[in-house]
């Protein structure tokens, strides 16, 4: 997955799922030489900021935006990616066909060739199954002429899935099929999450992730040397060409 | 699977298997219950890298000694009775005779209960011919007509799976159908897996993925308090009478 100069768009349905998920990965990319866009669908005001809510639970939502705007903005520049959010807003996040046609548009506007986004059957989550259903329908749509938007169709992306949501993997079937090697770039990835104050528990629990993956790295994919991994699964199978 | 007064017998290819995979929960049941261990061999050959590792090679029989005394000391930690086959290990072929004597043990002991390893471990074959063996036993073992020193089980034990080989659960698809918190024991089970000196003491991996399955079983299994848990397949469904 890790190339020089590829061209990744990031999808999350809430603030810090890109981040958590893929933050590793990300990183590597930049370092590769790529360029990294991240979308996320939605602040995660309501259903993602529990530190907020917990404090005041009279939080008005448009002071939790802006508080997880900045926490994004923050969190991307440490991993050196820019961030956009659709701002959708969260639970239920809700994408049709309106919505749809923006991140056709946004796929067609970057060109990746490298699609990230939430694992498909992440169904404990549901706006992070929306956010999938909806980037997987862009990603296989973007190439047809039949569908207008403002720029012109491009080719299809590699898509590829980050973790399901910590700890559901045995629920939701999410069985790894392929393992990026993030020891180097972790301290810049627990710094980013450290910036996602609002879900003050990021950085143990995902190095806790991370320490696990790279057991199963280490034998699945005997990445000997590898200390803290994430896993994904690739949708579609290896190329050989 | 924990109820108070179970016996329950746990079988093993190697040395520490049972003491790496299942250690808290035999150490649940033991404290109101009947645990007997069995390994199927010492893993001499395949599972003590750091005596082959010595300039000056000890003999097989002094690998067995040592072993012997490292499950031993292991077991008495955890308060279960062990025992070795002595088969020998890589590969281990478990043919008919040996078959009726893993039979024999279950008679002889009466489980209601009995753990192996994960049916399709198939990364380390060893397993598979000891899960192969053992279920083909727990099958069979009420049948008459299959003679053996003892008469034949009055009951047909619930038979559960332990852990695949540490990190090779997306290649062999061990996906933990329950959970154990092994939390108030973990010290303990910690102390135990120390003991195996001749594995260069496989306790760092373990606590990793007892702090990962906890992980799981925080949101899976609704068990909110638990820091370190064991995971389980049943070969069976869940019975609700």
């Amino acid at each position: 997955m890790i190339r020089s100069n590829r061209r990744t768009l990031v999808f999350s349905a809430h603030a810090a799922d890109f981040c958590s998920r893929a933050g590793g990965a990300i990183a590597r990319l930049l370092d590769a030489g790529g360029q990294v866009h991240i979308y996320d669908m939605t602040y995660g005001e309501k259903c993602e900021s529990p530190e907020l809510w917990r404090q005041n639970p009279d939080f008005d939502l448009d002071e939790v935006k802006d508080i997880r705007r900045q926490e994004i903005k923050a969190a991307a520049a440490v991993l050196g990616a820019p961030i956009d959010c659709f701002d959708f807003g969260d639970s239920p996040l809700l994408l049709g066909p309106d919505r749809r046609m923006q991140i056709l548009e946004a796929i067609r506007v970057f060109k990746p060739d490298l699609v990230l986004t939430h694992w498909t059957d992440d169904f404990m989550h549901p706006d992070h199954v929306e956010t999938t259903q909806a980037v997987l329908w862009a990603t296989r749509y973007c190439f047809r002429p039949g569908l207008k938007t403002a720029h012109p169709p491009c080719a299809a992306p590699e898509v590829v899935c980050y973790e399901t949501v910590l700890g559901m993997a045995p629920l939701t079937k999410f069985v790894p099929n392929l393992y990026v090697d993030i020891t180097e770039v972790f301290p810049r990835k627990k710094e980013a999450l450290t910036k996602l104050a609002a879900q003050p528990d990021l950085p143990e629990r995902y190095e806790m992730l991370a320490r696990y993956r790279a057991l199963e790295a280490q034998s699945t994919a005997s990445m000997k040397t590898c200390e803290l991994a994430e896993g994904f699964v690739r949708l579609g199978t290896e190329a050989s060409p | 699977m924990i109820r108070p007064g179970r016996r329950t017998l746990a079988f093993s290819a190697h040395a520490a298997d049972f003491c790496t995979r299942a250690g808290g929960s035999l150490m649940r049941l033991a404290q109101d219950g009947q645990v007997k261990v069995i390994d199927l061999t010492y893993g001499e050959r395949c599972e003590a890298p750091a005596l082959w590792a010595r300039q000056d090679k000890p003999s097989i029989d002094e690998i067995k000694d040592i072993r012997r005394q490292e499950m031993e000391s292991a077991a008495a930690i955890l308060g279960v009775e062990i025992e070795c086959f002595d088969f020998g290990d890589c590969p281990l072929l478990l043919g008919p005779e040996r078959r009726l004597l893993i039979m024999d043990a279950i008679r002889a002991f009466q489980p209601d209960l009995v753990l192996t390893h994960w049916i399709d471990d198939h990364l380390h074959p060893d397993h598979v011919e000891t899960s192969q063996a053992v279920l083909w036993a727990c099958c069979y073992c009420q049948v008459p007509g299959v003679e053996t020193a003892h008469s034949p089980c009055s009951l047909k034990p619930e038979l559960v799976c332990y852990e695949a080989q540490l990190g090779s659960s997306p290649q062999t698809k061990f996906l933990p159908e329950f959970f154990v918190d092994v939390t108030a024991v973990f010290d303990h089970k910690m102390e135990a897996m120390k003991c195996f000196a001749a594995q260069y003491d496989p306790s760092e991996g373990y606590e990793v993925l007892g702090r990962y399955r906890a992980l799981e079983a925080n949101l899976v299994a609704n068990m909110a308090g638990c820091r370190y848990a064991e995971g389980f397949c049943r070969i069976g469904a869940d019975a609700v009478y």
